[in-house]
């Protein structure tokens, strides 16, 4: 075998490894908040597509997304607190307005974790 | 001559190109061949997720396999029948009605109770359901939280005793002016519960979360890879220590940071030391129980919790649990067979 066909052999062996490499190793950290009420999934957000703060209201909670996270504003619940929590901005983060039955859940695009210990 | 040897020369000269490209063809099938069947194995079976609040927490389910939707509502129904049954705060619930001094009869609660017993013991009353006279005066997680007087809590300590709960084959009753409050395993119970369903159905694979206690069933994905339950920072709530990597099993955390309040500087959590009445101080924040029962996954948690490091290895060691522990220093320590990958820091 020549020098030219072994550099030929490795260029394309390194082809074939990065398109495998890109196809399943790449990371994707974009985040989806997705809403729940009483079991039902009502919205599904991705974080990144937003120019700017996005609010929704559900079942007596007011709730605002943007690039950073996912948050309760407000609620019609006794103790509020849903809002003390503050924002969600990792995958896997979750939260809830029990008395309402409203759950705001983070993923990322790909999953890292199947679930959170807590 | 020379012809005749140029010709063999340009001949072999062409083989050999030939050869090498198709080499190279068969490396390149080859290689994205075992990309697609690699692939193929790491690829989950069909799934649905559902979220819901019952037993007052969030359950997240998320089910692999067959009809996944209608046994992910089932878990839900599961939980909140549960509820119903163990819930001090439901009127009717057997657990009430013990409290009130009735003797119920009912086997699978007296093997739960028993179980809970058995930690006790096995924890020198560390852990202890009949904590309820106790629990209820710090009112943790309600809007009547308070710290409590001395008087208070030396009183109700008096209520609190384990070996009083009597349970007899399949009857259950206690002493006059004990409150059993089951909320320190109840969500391990539920994954109990959960696992006792999915074992009935088609599912391939599970993993229900009740309040952060977790039930990893069956199969991740056809190469069978281990589930990977992140375990949460005990000082960033948005942020993870690290993974337990399981094949089937439960994972339960008890920390300083779910239900607390301060005063005067000073944080006063909801994980009651039963032997003293007070929040336990063992120089933990936070520890996550590894563990081939869900109910008893909890209890170890919360035990362990209270006894410290040293203690709460021994007590995993009798139940052949495993466990991860985080100091106050935030020193993380993993104890027994367990798959822990550590975080970046």
């Amino acid at each position: 075998m020549k020098k030219g066909d072994v550099a030929i052999i490795l260029v394309f062996a390194c082809v074939c490894f990065l398109l495998f490499f890109k196809r399943f190793f790449a990371p994707s950290q974009s985040l989806v908040a997705c809403v729940w009420q009483n079991g039902t999934l009502v919205e599904k957000i991705e974080l990144e597509s937003l120019e700017k703060e996005k609010t929704l209201t559900v079942g007596g909670c007011e709730l605002a997304f943007d690039k950073n996270g996912a948050r309760f504003v407000s609620s019609n619940c006794k103790d509020g607190l849903c809002v003390k929590k503050g924002t969600l901005s990792h995958s896997g983060d979750t939260m809830a307005c029990v008395p309402n039955g409203v759950v705001i859940t983070i993923k990322a695009q790909k999953e890292n974790a199947d679930a959170v210990a807590y | 001559m020379s012809k005749k040897l140029a010709k063999t020369k340009t001949s072999v000269e062409k083989r050999r190109k030939i050869l090498t490209g198709v080499f190279c063809f068969v490396a390149a099938v080859l290689i994205i061949g075992s990309a697609l069947v690699y692939n193929s194995f790491k690829k989950e079976y069909d799934s649905s997720t559902k979220n819901a609040v019952a037993m007052g927490t969030v359950v997240t389910a998320k089910t692999f396999g067959k009809n996944t939707a209608s046994v992910n509502e089932t878990i839900v129904s599961c939980i909140q029948q549960l509820d119903d049954v163990i819930s001090w705060r439901v009127k009717d619930s057997a657990v009430s009605k013990i409290n009130s001094g009735q003797t119920v009869r009912l086997s699978s609660l007296a093997s739960a109770i028993n179980a809970c017993n058995e930690v006790s013991k096995n924890s020198n009353g560390a852990f202890d359901v009949t904590i309820g006279p106790v629990s209820t005066l710090w009112g943790f997680g309600t809007e009547n939280e308070r710290l409590p007087k001395k008087a208070e809590i030396e009183s109700a300590l008096k209520k609190v005793d384990y070996k009083t709960l009597k349970v007899s084959g399949t009857r259950i009753s206690c002493a006059k002016g004990q409150f059993v409050d089951l909320g320190a395993v109840g969500k391990g119970y539920a994954c109990d519960m959960v696992k006792q369903y999915l074992e009935k159905t088609d599912v391939s694979g599970a993993v229900v979360s009740v309040g952060g206690s977790i039930l990893a069933y069956g199969k991740r994905n056809k190469a069978g890879d281990k589930w990977r339950i992140a375990v949460r920072d005990p000082r960033n709530e948005n942020g993870f220590i690290g993974t337990v990597l399981v094949k089937e099993g439960f994972v339960s955390t008890s920390g300083d940071y779910e239900k607390y309040f301060e005063k005067d500087g000073v944080r006063y959590h909801h994980l009651l030391d039963a032997r003293t009445g007070y929040p336990a101080n063992s120089g933990l924040i936070s520890v996550t129980v590894v563990c081939s029962n869900g109910l008893l996954s909890d209890a170890l948690s919360t035990a362990c919790f209270v006894l410290g490091k040293e203690e709460g290895q021994k007590l995993l060691e009798k139940y052949g649990a495993a466990g991860v522990f985080v100091d106050s220093s935030q020193n993380v320590t993993t104890f027994g067979d367990v798959d822990f990958e550590r975080a970046a820091q």
